[in-house]
């Protein structure tokens, strides 16, 4: 009988976006396809004879032009010829075969079949737009708020049967402790009895309490099924002005369990803002710290959904700050008012809002004027006192010593100035890479007025074309991991032999990136996302670029946020075995889409000398 | 009567002729697996058989056949290899039916096996057994051929040896599931390509040329 071969099932089941099929489709596929052997001398032929099938490559490495972009390097898992399949535009298909490989050629009939399944489509037709597939972008929560009720509820409902006497219903609540109870029969939720209910509708009126419960409750109350979220509980407890929802099963309808105001301002106070305002509140350091050792407690149990790692940087910058400036606070009240106005400034990841647990903390302070011995002495001891408690409450000390308690960075605004117009004269390889941190600048505490000069006295300087042509050099000094044939390129010595570090390699290619068209732009703010929504087209990066920009860079910090919680690690070194096929795909995109980045920013800002 | 002699002493038959001069691109080929309750050819069982069909460096997927065969005796360990239950081979065909059907491209193609020699034996017995007429079919083995390359490459056979499994990765080809016939099958025939255009690369030679590489042979059935 005709048949299906397995592997041709494992290659489809394995590979993004087929794996988004059901089964049966991929089935079909696998049994109508043809498998080629194509090689430089039958490419022409081959490809003739199935131009309009969507190839996917098994094995080979293939240089390839099929539509009006520009030539992909492709090996396996990589697809071409969906251009011609999903434009309707007849583009030859020009193979350079690099080395010789196996294709599976799957007919335009399956291909537009599997097109009926949204993630299907949406690969492809993102594939085609050359932008990254990134649903979720759009959508980041806040944590708490989205958290499904089954995470919540933990209880079984105390309930109670229709015939039950009030008094036993009173009883049971009492005995529970909790301030309703449900009515229900045959396991069918059918009204709630709370405490108002037994107040007004009982006490106040004299009724009998032997009488049936059926008789006071709230008959066919609001609920929710347990898949709903405590925004949904919210809402629903606002609309109806009530404090008590049931939970039911979401099939079943069988009730599972309560959430009750009580629970929703637990959850608020679990929140990641209130441990945060948690540490505004803190009296001495070591409960500042003890506080502080909450944070990543609270975002490696709570951070699970993709927008949850998109503000996670935030919270953690936001976390540092407010340490910062409580630790300076502690300090002043040990040593009184700072002799002059200073201002605490951040560097980095900080500064941009974007650190993860692994980041160390970059500073410095930045001086209303040249400090006497004794003015450099408190400022000595300050930077000292911040630096190492903010060590203690797990931001760690800077290898590098780019902190305030190195004497080279507690600069008075004169000669952080003087500093600029330096790096500005001879901006050597070296150079650049000394002082490209100190780009991304922003002030946490202080007099912010300081900072704000020093941005105004720097803006001339940091645009003009000299510095950036040498930025853009040093931007393209890095590679993304990607070989000629789009394989990954794995970090040396790394534990895991699939890891890459996607920070250096890819999330601090786009910081340098971005920041150099923000300085050309003469835009201030640090944020590598914030500049990018803030640059116009006339920056040379089209909107659509910009956009594409953003959600790579949100994608490669989910996938680096992601490594970090659930390997419970502070490097970036993220596992490719840790992907999913179709982050593969996005990955690989992402990185190219990095790549011709730097190419147009070498051509655009030092005339194509990288 | 040299001919004859070698037939006698080898077992074999001369290459079919209509396809001597064909040059590979054009032979028509069926490559085909047999799953066996024992390496001993004079007791083995057929417990599952694979084909599927192909042509000028291409694989029709459709074309692929896979059939339990319905066996019964001692099964030895071959069918736990195979990934087959007892009810898979209870409710399997008889072999007769498959034999009858591969008979019919006996002479229309070329057979593709790894290690041909296996196999073809095993079908020569059901075919005096099943009292089909005699005939003989030209095969390719990607075996013998990948015996041949590493030779003629290294001047010995790697300690990997040549395998599916060790052959295939030589040309940069993935791991397939093995011991299912219909993948072997399929996996024999990608491995036959990769092979060819190695040796051949403008696809010029014709079967007749290939034979020096020992991996051409006609074997009889019946």
């Amino acid at each position: 009988m005709t048949a299906t071969a397995q592997q041709i099932i494992d290659f489809l089941q394995n590979e993004g976006p087929f794996d988004e099929l059901d089964s049966e489709l991929q089935q079909e596929i696998a049994q109508h396809s043809q498998l080629i052997y194509l090689a430089a001398e039958n490419q022409k032929e081959l490809i003739a004879q199935h131009k309009d099938a969507l190839f996917v490559i098994q094995s080979g490495q293939f240089a390839v032009k099929d539509c009006d972009g520009p030539i992909k390097h492709l090996s396996d898992g990589d697809y071409f010829g969906f251009a011609r399949l999903l434009d309707k535009v007849d583009y030859n298909i020009n193979v350079v075969v690099d080395s010789p490989g196996i294709v599976l050629c799957i007919a335009k009939a399956y291909f537009f079949k599997a097109m009926d399944n949204p993630a299907f489509a949406q690969f492809f037709t993102a594939s085609k737009n050359d932008a990254l597939q990134n649903k979720a972008v759009s959508d980041s929560n806040s944590m708490w708020l989205y958290k499904p009720l089954h995470e919540v509820v933990h209880h079984t409902p105390v309930s109670v049967a229709p015939n039950d006497s009030i008094q036993l219903a009173a009883k049971r609540m009492s005995e529970q402790k909790v301030s309703s109870v449900l009515v229900i029969d045959n396991n069918d939720l059918l009204g709630i009895a709370t405490d108002r209910d037994l107040r007004n509708r009982v006490v106040a009126v004299g009724l009998n309490t032997q009488l049936p419960i059926k008789q006071i409750m709230t008959e066919n109350p609001a609920y929710l099924t347990k898949n709903k979220t405590i925004f949904d509980a919210i809402c629903i407890m606002s609309q109806y002005g009530i404090n008590h929802l049931p939970v039911l099963d979401a099939v079943t309808k069988t009730p599972v369990g309560m959430i009750t105001n009580t629970d929703v301002s637990k959850q608020q106070r679990a929140n990641v803002l209130f441990v945060i305002s948690d540490l505004s509140k803190a009296e001495t350091v070591d409960e500042l710290v003890s506080k502080a050792w909450q944070i990543p407690q609270y975002l490696a149990s709570s951070a699970k959904r993709a927008g949850d790692f998109d503000i996670a940087g935030k919270v953690l910058s936001q976390a540092t700050d407010i340490m910062t400036r409580k630790l300076i606070t502690f300090f002043q009240q040990a040593h009184g008012q700072a002799p002059m106005n200073y201002c605490w400034l951040v560097y980095g990841s900080q500064a941009r809002e974007d650190q993860t647990m692994g980041s160390d903390q970059d500073n410095a302070l930045l001086l209303e004027r040249e400090p006497s011995q004794q003015e450099g002495e408190y400022f000595e001891k300050l930077a000292d006192f911040v630096c190492v408690n903010l060590a203690k409450c797990g931001i760690k000390l800077c290898d590098g010593n780019i902190m305030a308690s190195n004497p080279a960075l507690r600069l008075s605004l004169d000669a952080a100035v003087k500093e600029a117009k330096a790096w500005v004269k001879s901006p050597t390889n070296q150079a650049i890479l000394d002082f490209n941190i100190f780009l991304d600048a922003r002030s946490a505490a202080g007099d912010t007025r300081l900072f704000e000069k020093l941005q105004a006295q720097r803006k001339p300087l940091l645009k003009q074309s000299m510095f950036l042509a040498a930025l853009a050099r040093a931007a393209n000094e890095t590679s993304v991991p990607l070989s000629m044939f789009q394989k990954f390129v794995y970090a040396k010595n790394a534990d895991y032999k699939d890891s890459i570090d996607l920070k250096k390699s890819a999330v601090a290619i786009i910081n340098n990136l971005v920041r150099l068209y923000a300085l050309s732009a003469g835009l201030t703010m640090p944020g590598t996302v914030a500049r990018l929504k803030n640059l116009t087209p006339e920056c040379g990066l089209s909107e659509k670029d910009r956009k594409n920009l953003i959600d790579i860079w949100l994608f490669l910090n989910r996938l680096r946020w992601r490594h970090q919680l659930t390997n419970n690690v502070q490097d970036n070194l993220v596992r490719v075995s840790d992907l999913s096929s179709i982050e593969k795909h996005q990955l690989k995109a992402a990185f190219q889409a990095i790549h011709r980045a730097q190419q147009a920013a070498v051509l655009k800002f030092s005339g194509g000398i990288g | 009567m040299f001919e004859f002699i070698k037939k006698v002493v080898f077992g074999q038959f001369p290459i079919h002729e209509k396809f001597k001069h064909q040059c590979y691109p054009q032979l028509p080929l069926l490559a085909l697996d047999l799953e066996l309750t024992d390496l001993n050819t004079d007791i083995a069982k057929v417990t599952s058989i694979g084909w599927v069909f192909g042509q000028n460096y291409q694989v029709d997927l459709a074309s692929a056949e896979y059939d339990v065969v319905r066996a019964s005796g001692d099964l030895k360990q071959s069918p736990v290899i195979h990934g087959l239950t007892a009810k898979d081979i209870a409710q399997g065909c008889h072999v007769r039916e498959k034999v009858k059907l591969l008979e019919q491209y006996v002479d229309s193609h070329v057979w593709v096996l790894h290690n041909a020699t296996l196999d073809m034996r095993v079908l020569n017995r059901l075919w005096q057994a099943l009292s089909l007429e005699q005939t003989s079919v030209t095969t390719i083995d990607t075996m013998l051929l990948e015996v041949y390359v590493c030779e003629k490459t290294h001047g010995f056979v790697p300690s990997s040896g040549v395998t599916l499994k060790s052959a295939r990765k030589r040309y940069g080809l993935s791991d397939a599931p093995l011991h299912n016939a219909l993948d072997d099958a399929l996996s024999t025939l990608t491995l036959l390509n990769a092979q060819l255009y190695a040796l051949n690369k403008q696809g010029h030679m014709n079967l007749q040329e290939l034979s020096h590489t020992r991996a051409i042979k006609s074997y009889k059935l019946g």
